[in-house]
């Protein structure tokens, strides 16, 4: 159930927040197309393209990510130290997501790598209803250093080895716990800049023999 | 809620001076958005001097789910969807007033011009005209056209009367 | 096993043009006008709104030109056109109380406050022909005579003094109101949910079934307490602005049906209701809609379970008409393949009763 009564959430917004896409249609379009490939292609670094405006705290990546997925009917949950004015402001201005103070109701998650609540906090969805698993948007430094971890599944072929997006072991213990879950689970884009890396529910995580 | 609803205190006449504020622009907004798209598009025509503008919400159409109550009064229910447009507009003079325009069906232009005219009004040169010129005629006008109906449908009321009856 | 087969392209398109100058008819005719059906087949529009589930009255009145008139096929061209659309929001609950109102009766309540407003109804016509419409005319203005209140309060609970009738009572603003149009229907399920499903069910079928618990099936024992109908305004929160704003008014039925109830171990006898609301003018719809409420709450009332109307999947799964319509008429679709096993099968069994050897090929069927 994500339904929620709106009620709550409206703000109103005297300031006119930051600018998002310049032309929402064919900039979602893309970014869906390169959100899309991401969770096709797990561990392959994909870029959003699409030029938009966005409050400072957020990287370009998930903000184009966000202006993409999130609408009415997608509650939202902004984690510790994202979930600043400016970005509630703005994310209500430009999709109409309401804004949940429960993790566990939201749709989309964003996230900061160096305050990651627990992964139990988010909706894995059900086996009726997989598809309300939580999509988890993860800002992390970077995207490139090298680790023992390896994802296999769906859309790799053999094994792909993924950078530790600076992540706690904890994390990926979580992650690796979610293994078996599937079809419920969470789909994560790790995002720097204008650079994401899906991790799709169906990818299976361990380390490398 | 907690991380964005940032309350800000205010006086006593502050509150009463945004409650007056928010009345009036309820009124001007239900009286705007039931207005003929032509007798707007005429008003702005007419002004003056027309402000320069930019959208800070283009103008699209979705639609708004419209809730009914079981029984009229009891819980609450969805009882199907209604075509609205609406727009986002800030002038580009010196007061940057935000003007919204939220209209029933699928005309992008009048909830536009909607939102243009919300945003003038908010401004102290341009209200009393507004006032005059659009807001009082369009009211005047669907009083009078709600008046008529009335009278129409109040003259269906029926009258009962009891016949007398045979017995003494 | 699927086979595919081509080469219907030329067929369809030229069925299409064939379509389109059916549509239009004789072309020494002038073509009817999208606004013309809107204010003249007002009732079409009506119906069309209320199952199409869009309010629109430009929308449905293209639809029932491009369809030709056919309700069902406009009903479904709208639910299509709405996939189309973002939602921006939900609007407040409606307030029909405060309805501008076209008409205004009770059945249960001779005096009531306001009076008996019959407004613009079919009822009391005799149902003649009237030839005089196949000529040009403007009808006469109808005539003025006095005032309506501002507002209306409901006739039932206001002449519910002795408390014999079921008072309803509001939801909390933080509960979850389930929508048709994001999930899947489940069973058991809410009033809120079952009432949505019978705003966009078919209007024939909630006659027939509201007609059966008339006739026996589910003993309701139904008054119309009242109906109304009328312009009601719409209110939507801005986000924008942090309050609601009447953005407009649209046209709605409702209909408040009162039942006999004979009470249970824990209650007394009192008066049950159902409940109707349509778009537009859709009287018999709202009184259809009112007393398949009432069937549809026998479980919650206590009462045994004996007819189809009292039915929760029997009455939700059946109605929508373009669900309805699309599997009925997905027969007509090539099933060439489907059949051809059929025929071989009948062909064996016919062979195998021919040669005295009956038993197997049957228990082969049943499977």
């Amino acid at each position: 159930m994500n339904q929620l009564s709106s009620r709550s959430q409206d703000l109103p917004i005297s300031q006119a927040p930051a600018p998002g896409f310049a032309d929402p249609v064919s900039d979602s379009q893309q970014g869906f197309r390169a959100l899309l490939d991401a969770l096709a292609h797990p561990g392959c670094i994909v870029t959003l393209a699409a030029a938009c405006g966005r409050p400072e705290a957020l990287d370009a990546a998930p903000a184009a990510a966000l202006l993409t997925l999130a609408d009415y009917d997608t509650p939202v949950w902004l984690g510790p130290g994202l979930d600043d004015a400016a970005i509630a402001t703005w994310l209500r201005f430009h999709t109409g997501a309401p804004l949940v103070a429960d993790s566990a109701r939201a749709a989309i998650v964003l996230l900061k790598a160096d305050a990651l609540p627990d992964l139990q906090a988010f909706s894995l969805g059900s086996d009726i209803a997989p598809e309300q698993g939580a999509t988890l948007l993860i800002q992390v430094p970077d995207l490139t250093d090298e680790t023992a971890i390896v994802a296999r599944g769906p859309g790799i072929l053999g094994e792909i080895g993924l950078p530790s997006c600076g992540l706690t072991d904890a994390f990926w213990q979580q992650r690796a716990a979610l293994n078996d879950a599937f079809p419920r689970g969470l789909d994560i884009y790790f995002c720097a800049g204008d650079a994401m890396l899906g991790l799709p529910r169906s990818s299976h995580i361990g380390m490398r023999a | 809620m907690s991380p964005i609803a940032q309350t800000e205190t205010l006086s006593a006449g502050q509150a009463a001076g945004q409650a007056a504020g928010q009345a009036a622009r309820k009124r001007r907004l239900a009286l705007l958005a039931r207005a003929e798209r032509a007798r707007l598009e005429t008003a702005w025509a007419e002004l003056p001097q027309r402000p320069g503008y930019r959208m800070l919400k283009p103008a699209e159409t979705g639609l708004v789910m419209l809730r009914g109550r079981a029984g009229g009064v009891g819980q609450r229910f969805n009882l199907g969807e209604m075509t609205v447009s609406r727009c986002v507009v800030v002038l580009d003079d010196e007061g940057a007033s935000m003007g919204v325009g939220y209209v029933q069906g699928r005309d992008r232009r009048k909830a536009e011009l909607v939102a243009l005219f919300d945003a003038l009004a908010q401004q102290d040169h341009h209200a009393a005209q507004i006032e005059r010129d659009l807001l009082a005629p369009l009211e005047q006008h669907l009083n009078r056209q709600r008046a008529v109906r009335a009278a129409k449908v109040a003259a269906t009321k029926v009258d009962f009367f009891t016949m007398v009856r045979g017995e003494d | 096993m699927y086979v595919a087969v081509k080469g219907g392209e030329a067929a369809i398109e030229n069925a299409h043009k064939l379509l389109a100058e059916d549509r239009r008819g004789d072309m020494a005719l002038p073509e009817i006008d999208v606004a013309q059906i809107r204010e003249q087949m007002s009732l079409a529009v009506d119906r069309v709104m209320t199952e199409g589930s869009i309010y629109d009255r430009d929308l449905a009145a293209l639809a029932l030109k491009q369809a030709r008139g056919d309700q069902v096929e406009a009903i479904f061209l709208l639910r299509a056109y709405r996939t189309t659309l973002p939602r921006l929001g939900m609007a407040e609950p409606l307030d029909t109380q405060g309805m501008q109102v076209s008409r205004r009766i009770s059945a249960t309540f001779k005096d009531l406050p306001g009076g008996q407003l019959l407004g613009p109804t079919f009822d009391y016509t005799h149902r003649l022909l009237d030839f005089a419409l196949q000529a040009e005319r403007q009808p006469s203005e109808a005539k003025q005579g006095g005032t309506l209140p501002q507002a209306m309060p409901q006739v039932v609970d206001l002449l519910n003094a002795e408390g014999l009738i079921e008072q309803e009572c509001p939801d909390d603003d933080d509960e979850v109101v389930g929508d048709l149009t994001r999930e899947p229907l489940m069973f058991p399920a809410s009033r809120a949910v079952r009432l949505q499903s019978l705003a966009r069910a078919d209007e024939g079928y909630l006659l027939a079934l509201g007609y059966s618990t008339q006739r026996g099936y589910a003993k309701s024992h139904p008054f119309v307490g009242e109906i109304r109908s009328g312009m009601v305004r719409v209110e939507l929160d801005i986000p924008e602005l942090g309050f609601a704003v009447d953005i407009g008014e649209i046209g709605v039925t409702e209909c408040q049906m009162i039942n006999q109830f004979r009470g249970s171990k824990s209650e007394p006898p009192k008066f049950t209701r159902g409940y109707g609301l349509s778009f537009g003018y859709a009287e018999r719809k709202a009184m259809a809609m009112a007393l398949v409420d009432r069937a549809l709450r026998a479980e919650e009332l206590g009462e045994d379970i004996t007819a189809p109307a009292q039915d929760q999947e029997f009455v939700l799964y059946h109605g929508d008409n373009v669900e309805a319509s699309g599997f009925v008429q997905h027969l007509k679709l090539p099933h060439h393949v489907d059949f051809q096993a059929e025929l071989a099968l009948v062909r064996k069994m016919r062979a195998e009763i021919a040669a005295g050897d009956t038993a197997p090929a049957f228990e082969e069927a049943a499977q």
